[in-house]
């Protein structure tokens, strides 16, 4: 039998949900299990976002008690680290590359904007996946006392960097900012520039969504009885005294005013005058490189303007990096961080999950030591992950099949093939652009055409098959496809490591090939069939096909592999 | 009837009859294809449709003439119950800097002002731009809720190849994203129609693209070929539940992305690829497309970096390309004889402060205005307004008129009042919302 079918009676909290009001009620579901391999591919995917190893499934197939020692094994795994910097990357919306990037002047005049544009978008992120895979409390994301930095974001932030270590390694700020971890990052920070008088207000309520999943824009604000949003001082008078504001901005105020210190904005048009027009002398100093985007002499200005001193939810505070602190030792930090794993790794919306079963992934993070790693095995280990099918019963909080990602497809389509699809735009007025991996970009890519988010105006992630990502997956199969055959031919290591079976292209006998369509559909696809089932009569006909028509041998290769590449075992795990 | 049959029978049927399929059961007034266009950033309507030039407290477009410039003069536009800020000036030299002013307003108004109504004061209930963004293009608070273009794709859409495009600018689909299709930031879509496209890969990479080149009778087999893996995974994985409605959303993916690429092949001849098409392109596109039924909505992005924080001067250039980008948009509707059963909505997620600000900007002001065009809407009108303090005033949900006894327009009853113009049930989407009707003729 192919798959193992357990019907689970799961009496939990289902979800029947109105159009627009989300309404929760009790009821009975009745599910049925993944088998163990679909389980392993499914645990693999979200935690790697690649296939598992036919040894992996091999393991588990003589012992289906290994799979918690696989999970480890796979928690150790850089490319845990990726999917990391992915979940975060779509909480914090940083790898928004379709928004203006910081020219190339200066001491990195002949840097690319691509690269700008990473040393920028992944610091934050680099730092959280250190955290992590060199197993520190997940807490220092937020109390960390250095940044991650590659040399070109060195330059630009003027940050310590030794030439003889590691393209990314740990660094310190030189302007003696407060350290938090993340929140010490320019980068973020100019992703959320401090607009007119906002007095960093925005910069707070990121920092409360996004930590403490505590998110003051579900609220209507009303402003009311003449307040200018552009008087500073009627606004700072009107949220301390208005009842319509004070409900929000008695937390929302003091949050603020931790973000002292950290300037406004730098935008590319600053630095172009800087650079062009002022030779970087005077106020538009500061735009040049390195920038300045921490003064020390502004932590208080905050008091200028009439508005209340840091604090924590009432608790009174100082320094940048009190704030930090506050968030690590919140309860709601790491019940938000259970959320957002939860959420990620099932597809889920953050807040849709129980509050019991989320207690649960909790405790796991917060009686590890918050270990992170511990979090993600809590979840994909609890069978809620592994739920195949609802049998019965209303729609379930946890995941039914999940949709490949954009981020996993490019990283699948990699590892299987060594393919990616780059492309040099070359220079236009935004910046020279050299080499675009355009599986996973959208200012010429097709990342949020292809469900995933651009982190400005798409900030929600698309998980269900869409025209546009059919057509981003014929693309990529095909190309993919056209690759690793062509390397095969050609003796490449690429090929050699995808064609287990045939050792020589065009000297296959039919059982050759008939055992590499089933090693093809359990790599890639995750079927464990023999080699008289139907599924590879289907695929060895569109092999066979394709000869008929008169297409080369690698030509038909090319055919199945483009076929498998988008199959919907590909699309769904 | 599930939303594959229904989308494979309206193909069979647009195959059999024709791409145009009316509805002539509707009331020639209510609008069947929908345009959005979006001013992202957030205008500052007191020099469009809520002209604000002798306010005291008010800071409208006057604090931008210049004194030595006989000729920039802003002027009180009134077509009707229409009321607009014009300014004729079409560039202003002051000192090394040239400046464009409005001089498109008058022409787009003298020319489609009998289609037009300017709704102001509409309270959008947030100050930043994601939430405000939100609210007005979904009626809600929540971005995982279908926008205006993703409700009448799904309504209206099922028998055309992609019911909702959005050429630029990136739409909330919800849960409607399978019939919904972006052509990306740069009109990359022209490569995933196109695979002979070419592109240049790193200098360090041998090979140039495409690497495998399919024949149609390659495409064909390779399709055929997932769709009995579709049925067979279906099969094993459907519920009647979440799982089902992925798959089915495969299917309809399938179909309409084979249907929209069909369609849409000498269209895509005029993109190119690595530029944003300007918004004159996108207004001609959007209307080929609905005249030709390839679609039922399209998003269009007005472009011009609107969230004027400094420099709010700046915003008199984008309103001239808006308007001329209307005027194409406008132009290409009833050219093409589809603009009585069109509606237009142009919205921005928020208008800007009263105040000009230390930078000579101005910054967010969580009150809107919405100009609605086309099918159906009474043409000459302004409805709503702001008083002396740029503040929404209440007014009758029913007829737009400001009143001290009325209510105070949200998001959400312009959208209800939007959806059910489009005929709608607006408690379908947002049960017990006031639809604000005072737009209808």
């Amino acid at each position: 039998m192919r798959y193992s079918v357990i019907i689970l009676a799961l009496l939990a909290c289902g979800v029947d949900k109105d159009a627009s009001v989300g309404i929760r009620v009790e009821q009975p579901v009745v599910t049925e299990a993944l088998s163990n391999s679909d389980r392993l591919l499914r645990i693999s995917m979200a935690l790697r976002g690649v296939r598992p190893s036919l040894q992996d499934y091999q393991t588990l197939e003589a012992d289906p008690t290994q799979l918690e020692f696989i999970v480890d094994r796979w928690l150790n795994d850089p490319l845990f680290g990726e999917t990391l910097k992915d979940m975060y990357a779509e909480a914090l919306l940083i790898r928004a590359d379709t928004e203006p990037i910081l020219i190339s002047a200066g001491p990195i005049i002949d840097v690319p904007s691509d690269q700008v544009f990473e040393a920028m978008s992944e610091s934050s992120l680099r730092l959280l996946e250190h955290v992590v895979m060199s197993d520190q409390p997940f807490t220092n994301i937020m109390t960390a006392d250095y940044l991650m930095a590659n040399q070109t974001l060195s330059l630009m932030y003027g940050t310590t960097y030794d030439e003889n270590g590691p393209e990314w390694q740990q660094a310190e700020w030189l302007d003696a900012r407060p350290v938090a971890g993340m929140l010490s990052d320019s980068a973020l920070w100019m992703r959320y520039p401090n607009n007119g008088f906002n007095m960093h207000r925005g910069r707070a309520a990121f920092v409360a969504k996004t930590f403490l999943c505590d998110d003051f824009n579900t609220r209507d604000i009303n402003v009311a009885s003449g307040i200018d949003l552009s008087d500073e001082e009627a606004v700072a008078e009107a949220v301390t005294t208005l009842p319509t504001c004070i409900g929000c901005h008695q937390a929302l105020e003091p949050l603020s005013s931790f973000f002292w210190g950290f300037q406004i904005d730098i935008p590319r048009t600053r630095q172009n005058q800087a650079y062009n027009d002022y030779n970087c002398a005077g106020e538009y100093g500061d735009a040049c490189y390195p920038l300045v985007f921490w003064r020390p002499e502004q932590e208080d200005d905050g008091a200028d303007f009439g508005l209340q001193p840091p604090g924590y939810y009432g608790a009174p505070g100082d320094r940048f990096s009190d704030l930090g602190q506050f968030i690590a030792d919140d309860p709601r930090f790491a019940s938000c961080t259970a959320r957002r794993f939860h959420a990620y790794l099932t597809q889920g919306a953050l807040l849709d999950a129980p509050e019991s079963q989320i207690n649960l992934y909790r405790d796991a993070l917060v009686g590890s030591e918050f270990s992170a790693k511990a979090l993600a095995r809590a979840v994909v280990l609890d069978p809620s992950f592994a739920v195949a099918r609802q049998v019965d019963g209303i729609e379930g909080p946890w995941p039914s099949i999940q949709v490949i990602r954009p981020e996993q497809y490019e990283r699948t389509l990699y590892a299987l093939t060594g393919f990616r699809l780059r492309w040099r735009p070359g220079t236009s007025y935004h910046g020279t652009f050299e080499d675009v991996n355009l599986a996973i970009t959208d200012r010429f890519g097709f990342r949020a055409m292809s469900g995933g988010i651009d982190g400005l105006q798409v900030t929600q992630p698309t998980h269900t098959p869409t025209p546009t990502k059919v057509l981003f997956m014929r693309y990529m199969a095909s190309e993919s496809a056209g690759y690793v055959v062509d390397d095969w031919v050609a003796g490449g290591a690429d090929g050699k490591a995808l064609f287990t079976e045939i050792p020589q292209p065009l000297s296959a006998t039919d059982n050759q090939i008939r055992d590499q369509m089933v090693n093809f559909h359990a790599r890639l696809l995750g079927d464990h069939i023999l080699a008289d089932d139907p599924e590879i009569d289907r695929t060895m006909a569109l092999y066979q096909d394709a000869i008929t028509r008169g297409l080369s041998e690698n030509d038909a290769w090319k055919q199945v592999l483009s076929a498998l590449f988008q199959d919907p075992r590909m699309m769904f795990y | 009837m599930n939303r594959r049959q229904l989308l494979l029978r309206g193909t069979a049927a647009a195959a059999l009859g024709g791409l145009g399929i009316s509805n002539q059961a509707r009331a020639t007034t209510r609008p069947t294809k929908l345009v959005v266009v979006f001013v992202n950033g957030g205008w500052d309507v007191t020099m469009g449709i809520a002209p604000r030039l002798d306010d005291s407290f008010i800071e409208g477009p006057r604090v931008d003439e210049l004194a030595d410039v006989p000729e920039d003069v802003e002027e009180l536009g009134v077509y009707g119950d229409l009321h607009v800020a014009l300014n004729d000036c079409d560039v202003v030299r002051h000192g090394s800097k040239v400046y464009t002013k409005r001089p498109n307003a008058r022409v787009f108004f003298d020319k489609w002002s009998s289609q037009c109504c300017a709704i102001n004061g509409v309270w959008t209930g947030a100050v930043g731009h994601e939430p405000s963004t939100i609210r007005m293009c979904t009626g809600t608070q929540s971005g995982i809720n279908p926008d205006l273009g993703a409700i009448v794709s799904h309504e209206f859409g099922a028998n055309v190849p992609l019911g909702y495009v959005a050429i630029a600018g990136l739409p909330f689909v919800g849960p409607y994203a399978a019939s919904s299709g972006q052509f990306g930031f740069n009109s990359q879509i022209k490569v995933l129609f196109n695979k002979a496209a070419s592109f240049p890969p790193p200098t360090e990479v041998d090979s140039s693209y495409p690497l495998f080149l399919q024949s149609e009778a390659d495409e064909a087999a390779v399709q055929a070929f997932l769709r009995e893996r579709a049925d067979n995974w279906s099969k094993i994985r459907g519920d009647n539940n979440l799982n089902s409605t992925k798959i089915s959303d495969l299917y309809e993916s399938y179909d309409r992305s084979a249907s929209f690429s069909a369609m849409t092949s000498d269209c895509m001849d005029t993109l190119t690829l690595g530029r944003s098409p300007t918004l004159d392109r996108q207004a001609e596109l959007a209307a080929d497309f609905l005249s030709l039924n390839i679609c039922k909505s399209v998003l269009i992005d007005s472009k011009g970096a609107w969230d004027t924080h400094s420099g709010n001067f700046s915003q008199h250039a984008f309103y001239n390309s808006l308007y001329g980008g209307l005027d194409t948009l406008m132009s290409s509707l009833e050219s093409r004889g589809i603009l009585d059963d069109t509606l237009v909505v142009v919205v921005s997620e928020m208008t800007r402060t009263p105040k000009i600000n230390h930078n000579l900007g101005k910054d967010h002001w969580p009150h809107a205005s919405v100009l609605l065009m086309g099918a159906g809407v009474r043409g000459q009108t302004s409805l709503g307004d702001y008083n002396e303090l740029m503040e929404s005033m209440k007014m009758s949900l029913e007829t737009g008129e400001v009143s001290n006894s009325g209510d105070q327009l949200t998001y959400a009853e312009f959208f209800a009042g939007v959806i059910e113009h489009l005929d709608i049930d607006p408690e379908k989407y947002l049960p017990g919302i006031t639809p604000f009707r005072g737009f209808v003729a």
